[in-house]
Protein backbone atom coordinates (compact mmCIF):
# COMPACT_ATOMS: atom_id res chain seq x y z
CA UNK A 1 0.00 0.00 0.00
CA UNK A 2 1.40 3.42 -0.89
CA UNK A 3 2.45 5.69 1.98
CA UNK A 4 1.20 8.74 0.07
CA UNK A 5 -1.72 8.77 -2.34
CA UNK A 6 -2.69 11.91 -4.19
CA UNK A 7 -5.83 11.88 -6.31
CA UNK A 8 -7.20 14.64 -8.51
CA UNK A 9 -5.51 17.18 -6.31
CA UNK A 10 -6.06 20.84 -7.18
CA UNK A 11 -5.29 24.12 -5.52
CA UNK A 12 -6.72 27.30 -6.95
CA UNK A 13 -5.79 30.68 -5.57
CA UNK A 14 -8.09 33.62 -5.95
CA UNK A 15 -6.05 36.68 -6.64
CA UNK A 16 -8.05 39.83 -6.10
CA UNK A 17 -7.40 42.59 -8.55
CA UNK A 18 -6.16 45.70 -6.90
CA UNK A 19 -6.41 49.01 -8.58
CA UNK A 20 -4.06 51.75 -7.70
CA UNK A 21 -4.86 55.17 -6.33
CA UNK A 22 -7.44 56.14 -3.76
CA UNK A 23 -10.59 55.58 -5.84
CA UNK A 24 -9.12 52.43 -7.31
CA UNK A 25 -8.43 51.13 -3.84
CA UNK A 26 -11.89 52.02 -2.71
CA UNK A 27 -13.62 50.40 -5.65
CA UNK A 28 -11.55 47.22 -5.41
CA UNK A 29 -12.65 46.97 -1.77
CA UNK A 30 -16.22 46.61 -2.97
CA UNK A 31 -16.04 44.90 -6.31
CA UNK A 32 -14.24 41.69 -5.61
CA UNK A 33 -12.94 41.06 -9.09
CA UNK A 34 -10.45 38.24 -9.13
CA UNK A 35 -8.35 35.93 -11.24
CA UNK A 36 -8.02 32.25 -10.51
CA UNK A 37 -4.53 30.81 -10.44
CA UNK A 38 -4.47 27.06 -10.85
CA UNK A 39 -1.29 26.44 -8.88
CA UNK A 40 -1.93 22.69 -8.78
CA UNK A 41 -4.31 21.26 -11.32
CA UNK A 42 -5.67 17.73 -11.10
CA UNK A 43 -2.51 16.02 -9.90
CA UNK A 44 -2.27 12.28 -9.28
CA UNK A 45 0.63 10.25 -7.91
CA UNK A 46 1.59 7.75 -5.25
CA UNK A 47 4.71 7.15 -3.19
CA UNK A 48 5.70 3.80 -1.77
CA UNK A 49 7.30 3.50 1.65
CA UNK A 50 11.07 3.98 1.41
CA UNK A 51 11.03 5.74 -1.93
CA UNK A 52 13.18 8.75 -2.70
CA UNK A 53 11.42 10.94 -5.23
CA UNK A 54 12.41 14.19 -6.90
CA UNK A 55 9.64 16.69 -7.59
CA UNK A 56 10.77 19.22 -10.13
CA UNK A 57 9.38 21.96 -12.31
CA UNK A 58 10.11 25.50 -13.40
CA UNK A 59 9.53 28.52 -11.14
CA UNK A 60 5.87 28.79 -10.24
CA UNK A 61 5.08 25.28 -11.47
CA UNK A 62 3.33 24.33 -8.24
CA UNK A 63 5.95 22.40 -6.30
CA UNK A 64 5.79 24.29 -3.03
CA UNK A 65 2.00 24.40 -3.19
CA UNK A 66 1.92 20.61 -3.49
CA UNK A 67 4.34 20.16 -0.59
CA UNK A 68 2.30 22.52 1.58
CA UNK A 69 -0.85 20.49 0.91
CA UNK A 70 0.97 17.23 1.66
CA UNK A 71 2.22 18.62 4.97
CA UNK A 72 -1.24 19.86 5.94
CA UNK A 73 -0.57 23.59 6.03
CA UNK A 74 -2.65 24.28 2.94
CA UNK A 75 -6.15 22.98 2.26
CA UNK A 76 -6.74 21.58 -1.22
CA UNK A 77 -9.42 23.22 -3.34
CA UNK A 78 -10.45 19.76 -4.47
CA UNK A 79 -9.12 16.25 -4.64
CA UNK A 80 -7.86 13.85 -2.07
CA UNK A 81 -4.62 13.31 -0.17
CA UNK A 82 -3.94 10.25 1.95
CA UNK A 83 -0.73 10.25 3.97
CA UNK A 84 -0.31 7.14 6.14
CA UNK A 85 -4.08 6.88 6.35
CA UNK A 86 -4.46 10.50 7.48
CA UNK A 87 -5.81 13.56 5.75
CA UNK A 88 -2.96 15.97 6.42
CA UNK A 89 -5.11 19.08 6.83
CA UNK A 90 -7.88 17.43 8.83
CA UNK A 91 -5.46 15.55 11.11
CA UNK A 92 -2.82 18.23 11.21
CA UNK A 93 -1.37 17.58 14.67
CA UNK A 94 -1.22 13.83 14.29
CA UNK A 95 0.27 14.19 10.83
CA UNK A 96 2.98 16.58 12.02
CA UNK A 97 4.21 14.04 14.57
CA UNK A 98 4.97 11.55 11.83
CA UNK A 99 6.56 13.76 9.21
CA UNK A 100 9.65 15.93 8.97
CA UNK A 101 9.71 19.10 6.89
CA UNK A 102 12.53 21.30 5.66
CA UNK A 103 11.94 24.49 3.71
CA UNK A 104 15.26 25.57 2.27
CA UNK A 105 14.12 29.18 2.29
CA UNK A 106 13.38 29.36 5.98
CA UNK A 107 14.53 27.73 9.14
CA UNK A 108 12.43 26.01 11.75
CA UNK A 109 15.07 26.66 14.38
CA UNK A 110 14.81 29.48 16.89
CA UNK A 111 16.79 32.37 15.51
CA UNK A 112 18.49 33.64 18.65
CA UNK A 113 18.87 30.37 20.53
CA UNK A 114 21.92 28.11 20.33
CA UNK A 115 21.33 25.17 17.99
CA UNK A 116 21.30 22.68 20.82
CA UNK A 117 18.53 24.65 22.59
CA UNK A 118 16.37 24.44 19.49
CA UNK A 119 16.89 20.68 19.49
CA UNK A 120 15.95 20.56 23.18
CA UNK A 121 12.75 22.47 22.46
CA UNK A 122 11.90 20.07 19.67
CA UNK A 123 12.50 17.18 22.02
CA UNK A 124 9.74 18.53 24.25
CA UNK A 125 7.41 19.60 21.45
CA UNK A 126 7.50 16.15 19.86
CA UNK A 127 7.77 14.43 23.23
CA UNK A 128 10.79 12.43 22.12
CA UNK A 129 11.95 9.97 24.80
CA UNK A 130 15.31 11.00 26.27
CA UNK A 131 17.24 7.94 25.11
CA UNK A 132 15.91 8.15 21.56
CA UNK A 133 16.71 11.86 21.52
CA UNK A 134 20.28 11.26 22.68
CA UNK A 135 20.77 8.45 20.22
CA UNK A 136 19.45 10.49 17.28
CA UNK A 137 21.37 13.60 18.25
CA UNK A 138 24.60 11.59 18.38
CA UNK A 139 23.85 9.92 15.07
CA UNK A 140 23.14 13.17 13.22
CA UNK A 141 25.91 15.18 14.89
CA UNK A 142 28.35 12.53 13.77
CA UNK A 143 26.99 12.23 10.25
CA UNK A 144 26.65 15.96 9.61
CA UNK A 145 29.54 17.12 11.81
CA UNK A 146 27.42 19.45 13.88
CA UNK A 147 29.64 19.37 16.96
CA UNK A 148 31.63 22.58 16.25
CA UNK A 149 28.56 24.81 16.18
CA UNK A 150 26.02 23.13 18.45
CA UNK A 151 26.23 26.01 20.93
CA UNK A 152 26.23 28.78 18.32
CA UNK A 153 23.06 30.86 17.95
CA UNK A 154 21.27 29.97 14.73
CA UNK A 155 21.47 33.52 13.38
CA UNK A 156 25.27 33.21 13.24
CA UNK A 157 25.37 29.97 11.23
CA UNK A 158 26.34 29.84 7.58
CA UNK A 159 23.66 28.66 5.18
CA UNK A 160 25.27 25.24 4.87
CA UNK A 161 25.58 24.81 8.62
CA UNK A 162 22.00 25.96 9.11
CA UNK A 163 20.75 23.48 6.54
CA UNK A 164 22.54 20.63 8.31
CA UNK A 165 20.90 21.69 11.57
CA UNK A 166 17.49 21.99 9.91
CA UNK A 167 17.83 18.49 8.50
CA UNK A 168 18.62 17.19 11.96
CA UNK A 169 15.70 19.13 13.45
CA UNK A 170 13.35 17.58 10.93
CA UNK A 171 14.50 14.05 11.73
CA UNK A 172 14.95 14.03 15.53
CA UNK A 173 11.50 12.57 16.13
CA UNK A 174 12.02 9.68 13.68
CA UNK A 175 9.48 10.77 11.07
CA UNK A 176 8.37 8.27 8.47
CA UNK A 177 8.27 10.82 5.69
CA UNK A 178 10.64 13.69 5.01
CA UNK A 179 9.45 16.59 2.84
CA UNK A 180 12.17 18.85 1.49
CA UNK A 181 11.41 22.02 -0.44
CA UNK A 182 14.65 23.13 -2.11
CA UNK A 183 17.04 21.77 0.52
CA UNK A 184 20.14 22.64 -1.50
CA UNK A 185 19.22 26.21 -2.40
CA UNK A 186 22.15 28.56 -1.96
CA UNK A 187 24.61 25.86 -0.92
CA UNK A 188 28.07 25.47 -2.42
CA UNK A 189 29.12 22.34 -4.28
CA UNK A 190 30.63 20.64 -1.23
CA UNK A 191 27.68 21.39 1.02
CA UNK A 192 25.25 20.18 -1.64
CA UNK A 193 27.16 16.93 -1.95
CA UNK A 194 27.05 16.53 1.82
CA UNK A 195 23.29 16.99 1.88
CA UNK A 196 22.81 14.51 -0.96
CA UNK A 197 25.00 11.91 0.71
CA UNK A 198 23.08 12.43 3.93
CA UNK A 199 19.68 12.00 2.27
CA UNK A 200 20.77 8.79 0.57
CA UNK A 201 22.02 7.42 3.86
CA UNK A 202 18.95 8.42 5.87
CA UNK A 203 16.74 6.90 3.23
CA UNK A 204 18.70 3.67 3.10
CA UNK A 205 19.41 3.16 6.80
CA UNK A 206 16.25 4.54 8.35
CA UNK A 207 13.73 3.71 5.62
CA UNK A 208 12.55 7.32 5.59
CA UNK A 209 10.42 8.10 2.55
CA UNK A 210 11.76 11.28 0.97
CA UNK A 211 10.21 13.71 -1.47
CA UNK A 212 12.30 16.69 -2.48
CA UNK A 213 11.91 19.66 -4.79
CA UNK A 214 14.89 21.29 -6.39
CA UNK A 215 16.16 23.33 -9.28
CA UNK A 216 19.49 21.52 -9.26
CA UNK A 217 19.10 18.43 -11.38
CA UNK A 218 22.29 16.98 -9.95
CA UNK A 219 20.28 16.51 -6.76
CA UNK A 220 17.78 14.45 -8.68
CA UNK A 221 20.34 12.49 -10.62
CA UNK A 222 22.50 11.67 -7.61
CA UNK A 223 19.79 11.13 -5.01
CA UNK A 224 16.44 10.19 -6.46
CA UNK A 225 15.18 6.95 -7.89
CA UNK A 226 12.13 8.51 -9.41
CA UNK A 227 11.26 11.81 -10.90
CA UNK A 228 7.97 13.67 -11.04
CA UNK A 229 7.87 16.73 -13.27
CA UNK A 230 5.16 19.33 -12.79
CA UNK A 231 4.49 22.09 -15.24
CA UNK A 232 1.89 24.83 -14.76
CA UNK A 233 0.22 22.73 -12.09
CA UNK A 234 0.01 19.55 -14.14
CA UNK A 235 2.18 16.47 -13.90
CA UNK A 236 3.93 15.89 -17.18
CA UNK A 237 6.31 13.10 -16.26
CA UNK A 238 6.30 10.49 -13.54
CA UNK A 239 8.80 7.68 -13.76
CA UNK A 240 12.37 6.48 -13.44
CA UNK A 241 15.15 8.85 -14.39
CA UNK A 242 16.72 6.21 -16.61
CA UNK A 243 13.51 5.82 -18.56
CA UNK A 244 13.36 9.56 -19.12
CA UNK A 245 16.92 9.49 -20.38
CA UNK A 246 16.21 6.57 -22.66
CA UNK A 247 13.13 8.18 -24.02
CA UNK A 248 14.58 11.59 -24.62
CA UNK A 249 18.25 10.70 -24.61
CA UNK A 250 17.77 9.31 -28.08
CA UNK A 251 18.29 12.86 -29.13
CA UNK A 252 21.85 13.96 -29.54
CA UNK A 253 22.89 17.52 -29.52
CA UNK A 254 25.22 19.28 -31.88
CA UNK A 255 26.47 22.69 -30.82
CA UNK A 256 27.77 24.70 -33.74
CA UNK A 257 29.55 28.04 -33.94
CA UNK A 258 28.77 29.58 -37.30
CA UNK A 259 30.91 32.16 -39.03
CA UNK A 260 27.96 34.55 -39.10
CA UNK A 261 24.41 34.74 -37.75
CA UNK A 262 22.48 33.21 -40.64
CA UNK A 263 18.90 34.35 -40.52
CA UNK A 264 17.32 31.20 -41.86
CA UNK A 265 18.61 27.77 -40.96
CA UNK A 266 17.05 24.77 -42.64
CA UNK A 267 18.34 21.22 -42.17
CA UNK A 268 16.61 17.88 -42.74
CA UNK A 269 15.99 15.64 -39.74
CA UNK A 270 17.30 18.23 -37.32
CA UNK A 271 15.63 20.52 -34.77
CA UNK A 272 17.07 23.91 -34.06
CA UNK A 273 16.49 24.00 -30.30
CA UNK A 274 18.27 27.15 -29.31
CA UNK A 275 20.35 29.94 -30.75
CA UNK A 276 22.52 32.54 -29.18
CA UNK A 277 24.32 34.88 -31.58
CA UNK A 278 26.39 32.78 -33.91
CA UNK A 279 25.98 29.67 -31.79
CA UNK A 280 23.19 27.21 -32.54
CA UNK A 281 22.04 24.03 -30.83
CA UNK A 282 20.81 21.26 -33.09
CA UNK A 283 19.03 18.17 -31.84
CA UNK A 284 18.59 15.01 -33.85
CA UNK A 285 17.52 11.42 -33.32
CA UNK A 286 20.50 9.12 -33.11
CA UNK A 287 18.50 6.22 -34.55
CA UNK A 288 17.45 7.89 -37.79
CA UNK A 289 20.17 10.44 -38.38
CA UNK A 290 23.91 10.14 -38.03
CA UNK A 291 26.14 12.94 -36.85
CA UNK A 292 28.18 12.83 -40.03
CA UNK A 293 25.05 13.39 -42.14
CA UNK A 294 24.16 16.47 -40.13
CA UNK A 295 27.68 17.83 -40.34
CA UNK A 296 27.76 17.18 -44.06
CA UNK A 297 24.52 19.11 -44.53
CA UNK A 298 25.82 21.95 -42.43
CA UNK A 299 29.14 22.37 -44.15
CA UNK A 300 27.43 22.25 -47.52
CA UNK A 301 25.22 25.24 -46.69
CA UNK A 302 26.93 27.34 -44.04
CA UNK A 303 30.38 28.34 -42.98
CA UNK A 304 31.29 26.72 -39.70
CA UNK A 305 33.91 27.71 -37.16
CA UNK A 306 33.60 25.05 -34.52
CA UNK A 307 31.32 22.25 -33.36
CA UNK A 308 30.81 19.79 -30.49
CA UNK A 309 28.51 16.83 -30.06
CA UNK A 310 26.96 16.07 -26.69
CA UNK A 311 24.82 13.29 -25.35
CA UNK A 312 22.08 15.19 -23.54
CA UNK A 313 22.37 15.05 -19.78
CA UNK A 314 19.31 15.12 -17.58
CA UNK A 315 19.76 18.89 -17.32
CA UNK A 316 19.35 19.36 -21.05
CA UNK A 317 16.43 16.94 -21.26
CA UNK A 318 14.57 18.72 -18.52
CA UNK A 319 15.36 22.11 -19.96
CA UNK A 320 13.81 21.04 -23.21
CA UNK A 321 10.79 19.65 -21.43
CA UNK A 322 10.28 22.92 -19.52
CA UNK A 323 10.62 24.88 -22.73
CA UNK A 324 8.76 22.72 -25.18
CA UNK A 325 6.61 20.44 -23.07
CA UNK A 326 6.52 16.66 -23.40
CA UNK A 327 6.19 15.09 -26.82
CA UNK B 1 2.15 18.14 28.38
CA UNK B 2 2.77 21.06 30.76
CA UNK B 3 6.48 20.31 30.56
CA UNK B 4 6.41 20.86 26.82
CA UNK B 5 5.32 24.47 27.35
CA UNK B 6 7.49 25.08 30.41
CA UNK B 7 10.50 24.48 28.18
CA UNK B 8 9.45 27.50 26.15
CA UNK B 9 9.27 29.54 29.36
CA UNK B 10 12.75 28.46 30.43
CA UNK B 11 14.29 29.11 27.01
CA UNK B 12 12.67 32.53 26.75
CA UNK B 13 14.01 33.38 30.20
CA UNK B 14 17.52 32.34 29.17
CA UNK B 15 17.27 34.19 25.88
CA UNK B 16 16.42 37.41 27.69
CA UNK B 17 19.61 37.06 29.72
CA UNK B 18 21.58 37.81 26.56
CA UNK B 19 20.13 41.31 26.20
CA UNK B 20 21.50 42.55 29.52
CA UNK B 21 22.66 45.99 28.46
CA UNK B 22 19.31 47.03 27.03
CA UNK B 23 17.61 45.83 30.17
CA UNK B 24 19.81 47.93 32.43
CA UNK B 25 19.12 50.99 30.34
CA UNK B 26 15.41 50.31 30.50
CA UNK B 27 15.58 49.93 34.27
CA UNK B 28 17.47 53.19 34.66
CA UNK B 29 14.88 55.13 32.66
CA UNK B 30 12.01 53.50 34.58
CA UNK B 31 13.53 54.45 37.90
CA UNK B 32 13.95 58.07 36.84
CA UNK B 33 10.33 58.24 35.69
CA UNK B 34 9.11 56.78 38.95
CA UNK B 35 11.20 59.23 40.88
CA UNK B 36 9.58 62.12 39.05
CA UNK B 37 6.12 60.71 39.79
CA UNK B 38 6.89 60.24 43.46
CA UNK B 39 8.13 63.81 43.83
CA UNK B 40 5.16 65.11 41.92
CA UNK B 41 2.80 63.45 44.39
CA UNK B 42 4.81 64.58 47.37
CA UNK B 43 4.43 68.14 46.12
CA UNK B 44 0.70 67.73 45.49
CA UNK B 45 0.16 66.46 49.03
CA UNK B 46 1.85 69.31 50.82
CA UNK B 47 -0.69 70.73 53.23
CA UNK B 48 -3.13 67.83 52.76
CA UNK B 49 -3.51 64.66 54.71
CA UNK B 50 -5.84 62.63 52.56
CA UNK B 51 -7.42 62.69 49.09
CA UNK B 52 -10.12 60.17 48.03
CA UNK B 53 -9.13 57.98 50.98
CA UNK B 54 -5.40 57.92 50.16
CA UNK B 55 -2.94 59.53 52.56
CA UNK B 56 0.56 60.43 51.34
CA UNK B 57 2.03 57.07 52.21
CA UNK B 58 -0.97 55.36 50.59
CA UNK B 59 -0.69 57.28 47.37
CA UNK B 60 3.07 56.76 47.15
CA UNK B 61 2.59 53.05 47.69
CA UNK B 62 -0.09 53.07 45.00
CA UNK B 63 2.15 54.94 42.56
CA UNK B 64 5.17 52.72 43.12
CA UNK B 65 3.23 49.44 42.91
CA UNK B 66 1.26 50.51 39.83
CA UNK B 67 4.36 51.92 38.13
CA UNK B 68 6.13 48.66 38.80
CA UNK B 69 3.25 46.63 37.34
CA UNK B 70 3.12 48.96 34.35
CA UNK B 71 6.47 47.49 33.30
CA UNK B 72 4.64 44.45 31.91
CA UNK B 73 2.55 46.67 29.66
CA UNK B 74 5.46 48.25 27.87
CA UNK B 75 7.80 45.26 27.79
CA UNK B 76 5.44 42.48 26.67
CA UNK B 77 5.26 43.32 22.93
CA UNK B 78 3.46 40.05 22.11
CA UNK B 79 1.35 41.72 19.42
CA UNK B 80 4.48 42.93 17.67
CA UNK B 81 6.08 39.50 17.93
CA UNK B 82 3.05 37.85 16.31
CA UNK B 83 2.99 40.51 13.59
CA UNK B 84 6.65 39.77 12.88
CA UNK B 85 5.94 36.04 12.71
CA UNK B 86 3.13 36.61 10.23
CA UNK B 87 5.26 38.94 8.13
CA UNK B 88 8.22 36.55 7.91
CA UNK B 89 6.04 33.48 7.50
CA UNK B 90 7.37 31.96 10.71
CA UNK B 91 3.77 31.18 11.71
CA UNK B 92 3.82 28.47 9.08
CA UNK B 93 6.66 26.81 10.97
CA UNK B 94 4.60 26.97 14.16
CA UNK B 95 1.65 25.50 12.32
CA UNK B 96 3.78 22.54 11.32
CA UNK B 97 4.47 21.52 14.89
CA UNK B 98 2.26 19.48 17.20
CA UNK B 99 1.76 22.40 19.53
CA UNK B 100 -0.89 24.91 20.60
CA UNK B 101 0.00 28.34 19.26
CA UNK B 102 -1.70 30.35 22.01
CA UNK B 103 -0.23 28.33 24.86
CA UNK B 104 3.19 28.40 23.27
CA UNK B 105 3.03 32.18 22.92
CA UNK B 106 1.89 32.54 26.53
CA UNK B 107 4.63 30.21 27.76
CA UNK B 108 7.26 32.20 25.86
CA UNK B 109 5.89 35.51 27.14
CA UNK B 110 5.91 34.16 30.68
CA UNK B 111 9.60 33.37 30.34
CA UNK B 112 10.50 36.85 29.20
CA UNK B 113 8.25 38.44 31.81
CA UNK B 114 9.62 36.34 34.68
CA UNK B 115 12.97 37.78 33.78
CA UNK B 116 11.48 41.28 33.79
CA UNK B 117 9.82 40.66 37.13
CA UNK B 118 12.97 39.35 38.73
CA UNK B 119 15.61 41.71 37.35
CA UNK B 120 13.63 44.86 36.69
CA UNK B 121 10.44 45.06 38.69
CA UNK B 122 11.59 43.58 41.96
CA UNK B 123 14.78 45.66 42.35
CA UNK B 124 12.93 48.78 41.26
CA UNK B 125 10.22 48.19 43.79
CA UNK B 126 12.61 47.36 46.62
CA UNK B 127 14.61 50.50 45.93
CA UNK B 128 11.57 52.75 46.29
CA UNK B 129 10.19 50.71 49.15
CA UNK B 130 13.38 51.33 51.10
CA UNK B 131 13.90 54.92 50.04
CA UNK B 132 10.39 56.20 50.80
CA UNK B 133 9.29 53.94 53.62
CA UNK B 134 6.29 52.49 51.77
CA UNK B 135 3.83 50.02 53.25
CA UNK B 136 3.59 46.29 52.72
CA UNK B 137 0.23 44.58 52.17
CA UNK B 138 -1.70 44.39 55.46
CA UNK B 139 -1.37 40.59 55.72
CA UNK B 140 0.25 37.55 54.20
CA UNK B 141 -3.12 36.56 52.79
CA UNK B 142 -3.43 39.94 51.07
CA UNK B 143 0.05 39.48 49.68
CA UNK B 144 -0.87 36.12 48.15
CA UNK B 145 -4.14 37.48 46.78
CA UNK B 146 -2.18 40.41 45.37
CA UNK B 147 0.19 38.03 43.56
CA UNK B 148 -2.75 36.05 42.25
CA UNK B 149 -4.34 39.25 40.99
CA UNK B 150 -1.07 40.29 39.31
CA UNK B 151 -0.95 36.97 37.47
CA UNK B 152 -4.58 37.30 36.35
CA UNK B 153 -3.93 40.88 35.25
CA UNK B 154 -0.92 39.67 33.33
CA UNK B 155 -2.95 37.04 31.47
CA UNK B 156 -5.52 39.73 30.61
CA UNK B 157 -2.80 42.00 29.24
CA UNK B 158 -1.31 39.06 27.33
CA UNK B 159 -4.69 38.15 25.85
CA UNK B 160 -5.39 41.68 24.70
CA UNK B 161 -2.00 41.82 22.98
CA UNK B 162 -2.55 38.37 21.52
CA UNK B 163 -5.85 39.47 19.97
CA UNK B 164 -4.20 42.59 18.52
CA UNK B 165 -1.45 40.38 17.11
CA UNK B 166 -3.99 38.12 15.42
CA UNK B 167 -5.20 41.11 13.40
CA UNK B 168 -1.86 40.96 11.58
CA UNK B 169 -3.27 38.04 9.59
CA UNK B 170 -5.72 40.43 7.95
CA UNK B 171 -4.14 43.85 8.21
CA UNK B 172 -0.92 44.83 6.51
CA UNK B 173 0.21 46.48 9.68
CA UNK B 174 -1.07 46.74 13.20
CA UNK B 175 1.18 49.41 14.68
CA UNK B 176 -1.67 51.91 14.79
CA UNK B 177 -4.05 49.50 16.47
CA UNK B 178 -1.34 48.49 18.93
CA UNK B 179 -0.56 52.10 19.82
CA UNK B 180 -4.24 52.93 20.23
CA UNK B 181 -5.01 50.00 22.52
CA UNK B 182 -1.77 49.62 24.48
CA UNK B 183 -0.40 53.15 24.59
CA UNK B 184 -3.83 54.76 24.55
CA UNK B 185 -6.64 52.76 26.13
CA UNK B 186 -4.52 50.58 28.40
CA UNK B 187 -2.53 53.52 29.72
CA UNK B 188 -5.64 55.60 30.24
CA UNK B 189 -7.87 53.01 31.85
CA UNK B 190 -5.51 50.66 33.64
CA UNK B 191 -5.03 53.09 36.52
CA UNK B 192 -1.27 53.32 36.39
CA UNK B 193 -1.33 57.10 36.33
CA UNK B 194 -3.86 57.71 39.08
CA UNK B 195 -6.04 55.52 41.24
CA UNK B 196 -9.35 55.24 39.37
CA UNK B 197 -11.12 56.86 42.37
CA UNK B 198 -9.55 60.12 41.20
CA UNK B 199 -11.14 59.89 37.75
CA UNK B 200 -14.16 61.99 36.76
CA UNK B 201 -17.33 59.88 37.06
CA UNK B 202 -17.77 59.63 33.32
CA UNK B 203 -14.27 58.21 32.74
CA UNK B 204 -14.56 55.94 35.75
CA UNK B 205 -17.74 54.51 34.22
CA UNK B 206 -16.00 53.82 30.95
CA UNK B 207 -13.09 52.23 32.81
CA UNK B 208 -15.52 49.96 34.63
CA UNK B 209 -16.74 48.27 31.46
CA UNK B 210 -13.27 47.79 29.96
CA UNK B 211 -10.80 45.07 30.90
CA UNK B 212 -7.85 47.42 31.39
CA UNK B 213 -8.45 48.32 35.04
CA UNK B 214 -8.06 44.63 35.85
CA UNK B 215 -4.45 44.79 34.70
CA UNK B 216 -2.99 47.32 37.12
CA UNK B 217 -5.64 49.00 39.22
CA UNK B 218 -7.11 45.83 40.75
CA UNK B 219 -3.87 44.25 41.97
CA UNK B 220 -2.59 47.60 43.20
CA UNK B 221 -5.80 48.33 45.11
CA UNK B 222 -5.53 44.88 46.69
CA UNK B 223 -1.95 45.60 47.68
CA UNK B 224 -2.74 48.92 49.29
CA UNK B 225 -5.69 47.46 51.18
CA UNK B 226 -8.17 49.60 49.27
CA UNK B 227 -10.05 46.47 48.25
CA UNK B 228 -11.03 44.23 51.11
CA UNK B 229 -13.59 41.55 51.78
CA UNK B 230 -16.39 41.30 49.28
CA UNK B 231 -14.86 44.05 47.17
CA UNK B 232 -11.64 42.07 46.82
CA UNK B 233 -13.42 38.83 45.91
CA UNK B 234 -15.49 40.67 43.31
CA UNK B 235 -12.31 42.11 41.80
CA UNK B 236 -10.77 38.65 41.49
CA UNK B 237 -13.96 37.26 39.96
CA UNK B 238 -14.08 40.09 37.43
CA UNK B 239 -10.47 39.32 36.54
CA UNK B 240 -11.29 35.64 36.11
CA UNK B 241 -14.22 36.48 33.87
CA UNK B 242 -12.03 38.70 31.69
CA UNK B 243 -9.37 35.99 31.49
CA UNK B 244 -12.00 33.52 30.30
CA UNK B 245 -13.52 35.88 27.78
CA UNK B 246 -10.28 37.23 26.32
CA UNK B 247 -8.50 33.89 26.15
CA UNK B 248 -11.59 32.55 24.40
CA UNK B 249 -11.70 35.41 21.90
CA UNK B 250 -7.98 34.98 21.23
CA UNK B 251 -8.55 31.32 20.59
CA UNK B 252 -11.40 31.89 18.16
CA UNK B 253 -9.32 34.59 16.51
CA UNK B 254 -6.30 32.45 15.86
CA UNK B 255 -8.43 29.54 14.68
CA UNK B 256 -9.98 31.88 12.11
CA UNK B 257 -6.54 33.24 11.23
CA UNK B 258 -5.10 29.79 10.67
CA UNK B 259 -8.14 28.80 8.65
CA UNK B 260 -7.53 31.79 6.42
CA UNK B 261 -3.84 30.87 6.20
CA UNK B 262 -4.45 27.27 5.15
CA UNK B 263 -7.02 28.29 2.57
CA UNK B 264 -5.36 31.34 1.08
CA UNK B 265 -1.75 30.34 1.58
CA UNK B 266 0.98 32.17 3.44
N1 LIG C 1 -0.85 32.26 -1.45
C1 LIG C 1 -0.90 32.40 -2.78
N2 LIG C 1 -1.78 33.24 -3.34
C2 LIG C 1 -1.84 33.38 -4.67
N3 LIG C 1 -1.08 32.71 -5.54
C3 LIG C 1 -0.18 31.85 -5.05
C4 LIG C 1 -0.03 31.64 -3.64
N4 LIG C 1 0.94 30.72 -3.45
C5 LIG C 1 1.37 30.37 -4.68
N5 LIG C 1 0.71 31.05 -5.65
C6 LIG C 1 0.90 30.90 -7.11
O1 LIG C 1 0.80 29.54 -7.42
C7 LIG C 1 1.75 29.17 -8.41
C8 LIG C 1 2.60 28.03 -7.92
O2 LIG C 1 3.43 28.48 -6.88
P1 LIG C 1 4.47 27.54 -6.12
O3 LIG C 1 5.05 28.33 -5.01
O4 LIG C 1 3.82 26.26 -5.80
O5 LIG C 1 5.57 27.30 -7.25
P2 LIG C 1 6.94 26.49 -7.15
O6 LIG C 1 6.88 25.38 -8.13
O7 LIG C 1 7.27 26.14 -5.77
O8 LIG C 1 7.95 27.59 -7.71
P3 LIG C 1 9.47 27.92 -7.27
O9 LIG C 1 10.33 26.98 -8.01
O10 LIG C 1 9.63 29.32 -7.79
O11 LIG C 1 9.56 27.81 -5.80
C9 LIG C 1 2.50 30.44 -8.74
O12 LIG C 1 1.93 31.00 -9.89
C10 LIG C 1 2.28 31.32 -7.54
O13 LIG C 1 2.32 32.66 -7.90
MG1 LIG D 1 8.73 26.76 -4.36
Amino acid sequence: MPIITVEHLSKHFKVYKRRTGFWGNLSSTFSREHDIIKAVDNVNFTLERGELVGYIGANGAGKSTTIKMLTGILVPTSGHIDVMGLMPYRHRKENTRRIGVVFGQRTQLWWDLPVIDSFELLKHIYEIPQNLYKQNLEFFSELLQLQPFLSTPVRRLSLGQRMRCDLTAALLHNPEILYLDEPTIGLDVVAKEQVRQFLRQVNAERQVTVILTTHDLNDVEKVCQRLIIIDSGKIIYNGAIDALKKRYGKTRLLIVDLAQAYSDIQLEGVDLTRRDGNRIWLAFDRDTTSASEVIAQLTARYEIQDLTISEPEIEEIVRRIYELGMH
Amino acid sequence: MIKKYLTFTVKAFQRTLTYRFELWMELLINVLFMLVYVYLWKALYTGRTSVEGYDLNGILTYIVVSQTLLTFTFTLRIARIIEEKVRTGEVVTDLMKPIDFQLMTLATAAGTSSHTALFNMLPKFLLFYGAFGLSLPPSLLTLSLFIMSVVLGYVILFSIEFIIGIFAFWLVEIRGLYAFVIWGLAMLFSGYFLPLEFYPTFLAKVAAVLPFRAIIYFPTAIYTGQFIGEHLVTALLIQLAWVGALVGIGRLGYRAAFRKLVIQGG
